[in-house]
């Protein structure tokens, strides 16, 4: 044996110890199963007439590109950097100071030096340099240029759809380079080559047929809410009523779809009914425009008008005079940044007016739609409502502030308002994984598959992290939130970094502490259907 | 005896192995230089664990709870890391080398060597040890996978149900307005 | 060759500088900006009773004036690199204590307003007389003398902070990966500009007079070179700074300018308040109503759903 003490590269190449090295701009096209999301559906890319539609595989070799692919994306470039400042500027600005780099919750899930969004942008800088500046097309990569080849939009792919358009490193950044800009910018240049992730075409699709990214047909969507009031009536002994395309109504009520067909949404919307019955609401929902979500925004910014154009169009044909929107995340990002500009004005409306409390929403005065918790903190904070927050006793709360109402409008005080006058038991996580800094689930912008759970779960780790403080500091059970992908994806990930704590919308537990005028008997359960602490046969009750 | 040694030491040894575990991290993956709990949770959770992981092996407690607790706290991230299962446990190995290292001078004296093979059995226990974390790990995740599909499609079978209820005989013609497919969230 | 870097390439150097700003200005203004896309760094403006902090009404500004107060700040006290905060967990006390990571803030300050100050200092060559405020300038940078003749404040700490600068691209990993040649190369250019003037006014002594003649001949657009007193080693310190002058608008050290163009932090939050309109916005295909009744006419009467055309 010798007496020399191995060095550190020696001893780590004795055993299979470290992924493979990368290089900045070398492209990396390891697609490990788990992390990438199916393509999308020719038939589906068909129905909204998206280009090359084809069947295709990642781990192909070939990738069945039109011949001329690079073109295509070169002019797409040339187009979008005169139609999107941010694109020109944020690739023109970058001093690859570092301070994004450990902001992203799939750089610090994965391990993957490319996750840092300095490092993503520069999957697409170095192209800039090489064919859109004088140093790289002169110098190439000695300017940090760097040749489009196959290998190059492979790579894109994989890491432009790993990228949850969350902006938190747009929070860090000492300009405000916004990654989401370039990640979406990437993926409209890929989608004109025909290449697209089926969660997202799929569901856009259904949407521009149907109304909603389910599918569901307007009958179908008729018998779900029915069931819902159903269901609210059994917890509850009250019939309510949901008003469904009605002419002449005062408000359109427009929510994910989620919310009337996926647990633990359902829960929420069940919140809401109760709300507008309760208040005796004039409102309509509409099955035309049966869904708030927009997953066109993870595809184009054509796609997302096209799909927005449902709710103005609707509230128009039906004349109500304002719009209310429910518990959603990316929704409210294209509502509030984009609905106006893309489909406004919307003059045919007025400004939101809540009938009960007579406040007017001057912040929605051009928009004229306004958010649910809003709404609902209007009301409370003008006793409205009758509400025994006991009735949350079985949860020991947190909240995850969304990232899009947090980075895209700064909806930040109602929940909370609303959660701590409707329960007892709240607590917030660590300060630096909450409100703009709040870390994203990981799921976002339509990568909330299940073919695609590993990379989730990488991406999910830090908001995980803190969960589990929270959990083992206070007992927190539940995680509350407003995102329907939130509520959808949540769950996956909080099952395994931290186990035994719940999903939850704010307006569940609104539905929980309601005292309703027509309720006859105490309840007995909460809108889960289970029992409620201090109630006979609870005991850690239910399923 | 070994094991005053290793105690005394526990500084060195279970910080050098720390750092060799840190360079398995790719180039531009800055592991251990901050220390925050939230906004760098796998370094964090590897310096505490570490520590805790050391403690138990040098008494012998391999297979205590808190020895597992800490392999699954390590081992959880990487596991749905860009690794193969033996990268994600290799780490385990490397304390051999970081004993032999540190106790190099005692390691020629014959009194230690069958210790130090001992010892060296229980790092292999460990490494054993580590690779059922990885592979419960691995197992939860299929799991959640399942889970996940079997909630979509409980939900589609609740609401499926109800038309059935609602409809009767026409269930199948009503239900076909949901392409299961199209059923996915 | 005193007339090469001393009147040529000056001249080159300031034509390139200028052009080059304008034509990057130009490039960006001509780009379109179709969206409102502020990033909110704090609670928006919305129920009245919902008070906002006066740094909230920055971080998340409503109105044109607080973007301007929000630019200031980023620009003046880079206010996002200040955000790096961290938590750490106490281990006795179960205390969660935050603490920042500002290292790259403090260094980032320090180097971007001494080079300001530095600049400041320079424009004396340009003024005859040299207005006051250029004395004060000079007398509060110059409060330590540490040496003689003075040695600036400023001339510390834009050693310091490059060096800092310089060496966390080495030495981090992460940041190692992340770096070009362009990064290191504008650390070295802006550092061996700053050495050869601590150089030039601490050990090698010029004719600051001459160099002054120079310099204002120039700008007269009537470049007389002096003789001999200039020395070689401010034609050295010359040529580097006409190097970073014409390199600067090609540069990353565009930033300067880029972030006054920065979408995300010079547009208020004022988006369901006014209306922004898109100078490209297109019609696009759509999937109007009536279309989807027609589909699903007989569904919609089957679920007693109102329509338009029974």
């Amino acid at each position: 044996m010798s007496d020399e003490v191995a060095s550190r590269e020696e001893l780590l190449k004795t055993i299979d110890y470290v992924p493979a090295k990368q290089d900045l701009y070398k492209p990396n096209l390891e697609f490990r199963p788990g992390t990438w999301n199916y393509p999308a559906n020719p038939k589906k890319a068909e129905l909204v007439d998206l280009p090359y539609p084809r069947e295709w595989n990642p781990t192909d070799l070939d990738w069945k590109l039109p011949e001329n692919w690079k073109e295509i994306i070169l002019k797409g470039m040339e187009e979008r950097l005169d139609r999107y400042r941010s694109l020109r500027v944020y690739l023109d600005i970058c001093v690859r100071c570092g301070a994004c780099a450990d902001k992203c919750h799939f750089y610090l899930g994965s391990g993957d030096p490319k996750n840092m969004p300095v490092a993503r942008t520069e999957l697409m800088r170095s192209i800039y340099r090489r064919y859109f500046t004088v140093g790289g097309k002169l110098l190439g990569g000695a300017a940090g240029g760097r040749e489009l080849t196959e290998d190059v939009l492979k790579e894109w792919f994989y890491y432009y759809y790993q990228c949850t358009e969350c902006r938190r490193c747009s929070v860090f950044c000492p300009y405000g380079i916004d990654t989401c800009e370039i990640t979406m910018m990437g993926r409209e240049l890929l989608n004109l080559v025909g290449i697209g992730i089926n969660w997202i075409v799929e569901p856009l699709s259904n949407c521009f047929r149907t109304g909603n990214h389910l599918g569901i047909q307007p009958h179908a969507f008729a018998d779900t809410v029915e069931f819902a009031m159903d269901d609210v009536e059994e917890i509850t002994g009250v019939k309510v009523n949901v008003p469904m395309n009605k002419k002449g109504a005062e408000i359109l009520f427009v929510t994910p779809s989620a919310d009337y067909f996926a647990q633990p949404h359902w829960y929420t919307f069940l919140g809401y009914m109760m709300l507008f019955h309760e208040l005796d609401l004039d409102y309509t929902m509409s099955s035309y425009a049966s869904e708030g979500g927009n997953f066109g925004l993870f595809h184009s910014a054509e796609m997302m008008k096209r799909l927005n154009n449902k709710i103005y169009a609707e509230a128009q044909r039906l004349g109500v005079k304002w719009i209310l929107g429910g518990e959603c995340g990316h929704m409210w990002r294209v509502i509030h940044q984009y609905m106006d500009t893309i489909n406004g004005p919307a003059d045919f409306l007025e400004v939101p007016k809540s009938p009960i409390t007579g406040t007017v929403f001057e912040n929605a005065k051009a928009t004229k739609m306004t958010h649910i918790s809003e709404f609902t903190a209007d009301l409370i904070k003008n006793n409205k409502l009758k509400l025994d927050p006991s009735r949350n006793d079985q949860w020991k709360i947190t909240y995850h502030d969304s990232c899009n109402p947090a980075r895209a409008m700064g909806l930040f005080e109602e929940p909370r308002y609303i959660i701590n006058n409707v329960a007892n038991n709240f607590y917030e996580m660590p300060e630096n994984t909450i409100r703009e800094k709040t870390f994203c689930c990981g799921s976002g912008s339509g990568l909330g598959t299940d073919e695609n759970l590993e990379m989730r779960l990488r991406g999910g780790l830090p908001r995980g992290n803190a969960v589990k403080y929270v959990k083992e500091r206070h007992g927190v059970n539940i995680l509350t939130c407003m995102c329907a992908i939130d509520k959808a994806t949540l769950p996956a990930v909080v099952d395994y970094w931290v186990g035994d704590v719940e999903i939850g919308g704010i307006h569940e537990l609104v539905g929980n502490a309601l005292i309703m005028k027509d309720e006859q008997k105490p309840r007995t359960t909460d809108l889960r259907g289970d029992p409620l602490p201090g109630v006979e046969g609870s005991e850690e009750g239910g399923e | 005896m070994l094991e005053t040694i290793l105690s005394q030491k526990k500084g060195a040894i279970a910080g050098k192995w720390l750092e060799l575990i840190a360079d398995s991290y790719p180039a531009g993956v800055k592991i251990l230089a901050d220390k925050d709990k939230f906004t760098n949770p796998v370094g964090y959770i590897l310096s505490s664990e570490i520590e805790v992981l050391y403690d138990e092996f040098v008494h012998d407690q391999i297979d205590s709870e808190r020895a597992t607790i800490a392999l699954e706290e390590i081992i959880r991230s990487k596991a749905v890391q860009d690794r193969t299962p033996g990268q994600s446990v290799s780490f385990v190995f490397l304390l051999k080398d970081v004993i032999r290292a540190e106790l190099k001078s005692q390691v020629k004296n014959k009194e230690f060597a069958a210790e130090l093979a001992k010892l060296e059995e229980r790092i292999d226990n460990l490494a054993c040890q580590a690779f059922n974390v990885y592979t419960g790990c691995r197992e939860r995740i299929n799991q959640i996978r399942t889970n996940e599909i079997k909630r979509d499609r409980d939900n589609a079978n609740r609401l499926l149900e109800r038309f059935a209820r609602k409809y009767g005989d026409q269930t199948v013609e009503v239900a076909s307005g949901y392409d299961r497919s199209e059923v996915t969230e | 060759m005193s007339t090469l870097f001393g009147v040529i390439l000056p001249y080159a150097a300031i034509a390139i500088f200028i052009l080059g700003m304008l034509y990057k200005v130009i490039k960006w203004g001509k780009s379109a900006v179709p969206f409102r896309i502020p990033t909110t760094c704090a609670q928006e403006e919305t129920l009245p009773w919902i008070k906002r902090k006066p740094h909230e009404k920055l971080d998340n500004p409503s109105n044109n004036l607080a973007v301007v107060g929000r630019m200031l700040l980023e620009v003046l006290i880079f206010r996002s690199l200040w955000r790096n905060t961290r938590a750490e967990v106490k281990a006795d006390s179960q205390k969660l204590i935050y603490s920042g990571s500002k290292f790259l803030w403090l260094f980032g300050l320090l180097f971007h307003w001494s080079l300001l100050v530095i600049l400041i200092r320079h424009c004396r060559l340009f003024f005859e007389p040299v207005p006051w405020i250029l004395d004060v300038v000079e007398n509060i940078d110059g409060m330590l003398e540490i040496m003689i003749p003075t040695l600036y404040l400023t001339d510390i700490a834009i050693l310091l902070a490059v060096t800092y600068l310089f060496i966390r691209r080495v030495v981090f990993s992460q940041l190692r990966y992340i770096s070009l040649p362009a990064d290191y190369f504008a650390l070295l250019l802006i550092g061996g500009v700053a050495v050869t003037g601590v150089l030039l006014r601490i050990f090698f002594h010029t004719d600051v007079e001459a160099v002054k003649e120079l310099a204002m001949s120039v700008l007269r657009f009537s470049p007389e070179v002096p003789d001999q007193s200039i020395s070689w080693l401010f034609y050295f310190h010359l040529a580097m700074v006409c190097t970073l002058l014409a390199y600067f608008p090609f540069s990353k050290m565009m930033h300067a300018g880029g972030i006054f163009f920065s979408p995300t932090r010079n547009m208020a939050n004022t988006n369901r308040v006014k209306r922004h309109v898109n100078p490209w916005d297109y019609p696009v295909k759509l999937h109007p109503y009536h279309e989807y009744e027609e589909e699903f006419h007989d569904k919609m009467k089957q679920a007693g759903l109102p329509l338009e055309k029974e």
